[in-house]
């Protein structure tokens, strides 16, 4: 279950129109929505609520035999707007295969100009957050800032208590304390077409740049014409300065879209030379409630392979025989009559069907886990119920079983 | 005073499977390597591969007994170790160093990269050979505590690393800059636990009890899995003849107890039973120093009559400190051979020289002493009336000849024919000594530490075998 705190972020970078999935690091979503999801571990309950449109709280209490909590508040300047937990839409809670969304036409800098009276008086969106771990006394922090219709300056950063030897400082016989506190800053670019990102992390002073190519038309030049499919490619590097080490990896992506006439699909295939990894993955929406992934690693140096198998499967709810028979005839759309004369009628769009919950499921061939998660709704909660299985380990087949509660108003 | 290591039997104590040690050694080192927490380089369980602990023992030299009785002890000693033991361990690590990264820092400031964090373990086999060790350690026994093994300083001189990534430098560096970190912390931390715990099980029934009671459910519970009778620690079975690990318990397992005198083990006696009941009479044990006299110091007790009587000769109880600690008197017929510690002709070479000569020069003596000793029964009962002779050296003038006196007295013994030549050759001997040593015995007090140490490394590597005790401390 995605976090609300998460999800208002999300819903920032949404109502700012900067999209989310058009970077490197999110080019492969859809595969490892389905192949790698978290499953809970122990009770989890969250209480959230968005005080007023700018304003939210959030509170995490978990228990694994010990109790742990976390008190998180967000402030952004552009009013959002999220449904409470008994409306929600659970196909936003719950993430699953996501059909890329159109490339858009950034503009230009003018556009984002308010003038009155000869001055100009616009401002920029601004995003903080703040989380605070108990008992820990760990703190994290984000700062997002869209610094221009193309731009988004993130700043996260997180506090720990006590000091410590830094961990990663490679030659190990540290002796020097330092404050347990690291900063990541990234500036994220997105032209539509193209996208890049520069990052730079105090942990090991690590420099990162990455950056997406999408082939086909520019959304900025020219209109886009009805695109069945997409091809992307792209590549990082990082370095770390301290420890004089770094990483590389290049990917490439043909994912269909939402005007493509058979199912969505997406495969992806990124490499690591320095490594000589190779993964390659396969996610298909084979039918608008069952979504199946499949990923391939395969390592040339070591020849180490590993299969991964995901799946989820969308719940409708059963319906009665007059809801049958309404539909049978009258095709989208349905139509009550409670006899005293009112009709209404409500369309039933295919996809956003209500419904009632998703079955997800993963299966690692190198570790023979097993995960299996439920995810739906009960009055107004929203919940979770999960587990790992280790079939290899027959006296600790459950290696992880949990609940995760959230609520939000 | 030290000891004196049966190496090569210690690792064979059963004959039946001469690699019992090894395989013990191994299971339990395995387990201790991966107990602590591991640096997430490392992924997989570190395995002992090889284990061999040399053919050279590690010196051990006692330089401050404590207190001493039969169910305590308490000793500080000097260690050495410089000898061809060599341990090989295998494991997993992952050399993608971003994946290591990642694993270091918090979820929260991830840079989450895409793929350049990919995983890539590689099988590495690591050896380490040449120890060189060089410790005070202080030992404390109880029989209801067990043994207290405690470094004082930091014991490891050098140690050397060898990969399978030897060829890339900066790898090797660290490599042999972590793992001579992690062998410090073994030997200061994890070393002294794990003897504890082994000693907690040979002498404390009840430990001993609550580890059978473990064993045995967990032998239950894996009853079926693997059926290897050698090399599972029986929990019936006694724990003496299973560890093999205190030098003490070997040694006095190896030489019987017949070997200590029953005259000497009623004079310990007495011994005790003196401080316990406040009796005055305080039994004559010689080769042994009392903390009262150590403090006059050897060239006084020299110039002075010496406490102890005339009897020199008794020599059964000769060295009885070894025979203290290790439960076991070396024969008289062994004990000639041991006296080589002073080579009174090298008297005039300056101090700092000498000690690399009177290395070799012991070695040269002791092997020439070995054939001449038997042609000379008489020697012994004569020289040890001398008054002069350093009291913790009693025994070291009567069969010493020197090569030059031996040299010089051939001739006469021959000249005076065969009647009684052992009887003029002991007199001439006795001259030459008296003049000898009344000069050389203070030099001698000084430099014994510093030979002492000397030439217990020359013992050590050629006298493995041989019962006979180096030279005390701290004359």
């Amino acid at each position: 279950m995605t976090p609300f705190m998460n999800t208002l972020q999300n819903l920032f970078l949404q109502t700012t129109s900067f999209p989310s999935n058009n970077t490197y690091n999110s080019l492969n979503v859809s595969p490892s929505s389905l192949l790698s999801f978290p499953t809970p571990t122990g009770l989890i309950v969250t209480l959230s609520s968005l005080a007023t449109p700018n304003f939210a709280t959030s509170y995490v209490l978990h228990s694994t035999g010990n109790l742990r909590g976390s008190i998180s508040y967000l402030y952004t300047t552009p009013s959002l707007k999220i449904a409470p937990s008994e409306t929600k839409e659970l196909r936003s809670c719950f993430e699953g295969y996501q059909i890329p969304s159109p490339l858009r036409n950034v503009g230009t800098r003018k556009d984002w100009e308010i003038w009155e009276k000869g001055e100009r008086v616009d401002t920029r969106d601004v995003l903080l957050y703040g989380m605070m771990k108990i008992p820990d006394g760990v703190i994290n922090g984000l700062y997002m800032r869209r610094l221009s219709p193309a731009r988004l300056l993130k700043i996260m950063a997180v506090s720990e208590a006590g000091m410590r030897t830094d961990p990663v400082d490679g030659n190990g016989v540290g002796t020097a304390k330092k404050p347990k506190g690291n900063v990541l800053s990234s500036i994220v670019t997105d032209r539509g077409k193209y996208s890049y990102e520069g990052l730079y992390s105090t942990a090991g002073g690590l420099v990162g740049l990455r950056g997406l190519w999408n082939f086909g038309w520019d959304p900025n030049v020219e209109e886009v014409e009805n695109q069945t499919g997409r091809l992307s490619i792209g590549g990082e590097v990082y370095y770390g300065i301290f420890n004089k080490s770094g990483g590389v990896s290049t990917g490439i992506r043909y994912s269909t879209l939402s005007s493509y006439p058979g199912p969505p699909q997406t495969m992806t295939l990124t490499v690591n030379p320095i490594i000589g990894h190779f993964t390659a993955t396969y996610a298909t929406k084979a039918t608008p409630a069952l979504s199946l992934a499949a990923q391939f690693d395969f390592n040339t140096y070591s020849y180490e392979s590993d299969l991964l198998l995901g799946a989820e499967l969308w719940k409708k709810p059963t319906r009665t025989e007059e809801d049958f028979s309404l539909t049978d005839f009258l095709g989208e759309t349905i139509i009550t009559d409670d006899g005293r004369g009112n009709v209404a009628a409500t369309a039933s769009h295919r996809d956003g069907e209500p419904y009632l919950g998703v079955l997800k499921a993963r299966w690692r061939q190198s570790t023979g886990h097993f995960g299996i998660l439920w995810e739906s709704r009960l009055k107004s909660l929203l919940l979770s119920v999960g587990t790992t299985i280790d079939f290899r380990n027959p006296d600790n087949k459950f290696r992880a079983l949990g609940l995760e509660v959230q609520y939000n108003s | 005073m030290s000891f004196n290591f049966n190496w090569d039997t210690l690792f064979s104590a059963n004959p039946a499977n001469p690699n019992e040690f090894y395989e013990r050694a191994k299971t339990l080192l395995t387990a201790a390597l991966n107990k602590s927490p591991k640096p997430p380089i490392i992924v997989d369980d570190i395995v002992v591969e090889d284990l061999n602990l040399g053919t050279r023992p590690p010196e051990l030299e006692i330089l401050e007994i404590g207190d001493i009785a039969e169910d305590r002890f308490r000793g500080i000693f000097k260690l050495r170790y410089d000898a061809d033991a060599f341990l090989t361990l295998k494991t997993k690590v992952q050399v993608n160093p971003l994946h290591t990264y990642l694993d270091a820092i918090p979820d929260f400031i991830s840079p989450e990269p895409l793929a350049a964090s990919a995983p890539l373990t590689i099988p590495i086999q690591i050896t380490l050979s040449d120890f060189r060790l060089n410790g005070f350690v202080i030992l404390v026994f109880s029989k209801a505590k067990g043994i207290t093994i405690v470094f004082r300083n930091d014991p490891l001189e050098s140690l050397r690393v060898s990969s399978t990534f030897d060829s890339i430098a900066f790898i090797k560096d660290y490599l042999q800059k972590e793992i001579e970190r992690q062998v410090r912390g073994l030997f200061q931390e994890e070393l002294p636990v794990a003897i504890h715990r082994l000693s907690l099980r040979l002498w404390n029934p009840e430990y001993a009890a609550s580890l059978e009671a473990e064993a045995q459910a967990a032998k239950e519970a894996t009853a079926m899995n693997v059926p290897r009778s050698s090399t599972t620690p029986t929990p019936s079975g006694s724990p003496e003849e299973d560890i093999t690990f205190p030098p003490s318990s070997s040694d006095i397992a190896e030489e019987d107890s017949s070997k200590i005198s029953a005259k000497n083990m009623a004079r310990l006696r007495s011994l005790l039973d003196s401080q316990k009941t406040l009796n005055v009479f305080t039994p004559t044990i010689s080769e042994v120093i009392y903390r009262a006299w150590a403090s006059a110091g050897p060239s006084s007790a020299a110039a002075s009559e010496a406490p102890t009587p005339p009897g020199l000769s008794r020599a059964s109880s000769s060295m009885n400190t070894t025979g203290l600690a290790l439960g076991s008197a070396p024969t008289h017929g062994k004990k000639k051979k041991k006296h080589r510690v002073i080579n009174l002709r090298n008297r005039n070479v300056d101090t700092k020289e000498k000690e690399e000569t009177v290395e070799k020069q012991a070695e040269e003596e002791r092997k020439e002493l070995r054939t001449p000793i038997p042609s000379e029964p008489t020697t012994p009962a004569k020289a040890p009336s001398t008054p002069e002779t350093v009291p913790i050296r009693k025994e070291t003038p009567p069969p010493y000849i020197p090569e030059q006196t031996q040299a010089s007295l051939q001739p006469v013994a021959e000249k005076a024919g065969i009647v009684e030549p052992d009887f003029r050759r002991s007199r001439i001997l006795e001259k030459a000594l008296l003049a000898k040593l009344s000069t050389v015995a203070s030099e001698l007090a000084r430099q014994a530490e510093e030979d002492a140490l000397e030439q217990l490394r020359a013992w050590g590597s050629q006298q493995r075998r041989e019962q006979s005790p180096p030279p005390a401390y701290g004359a």
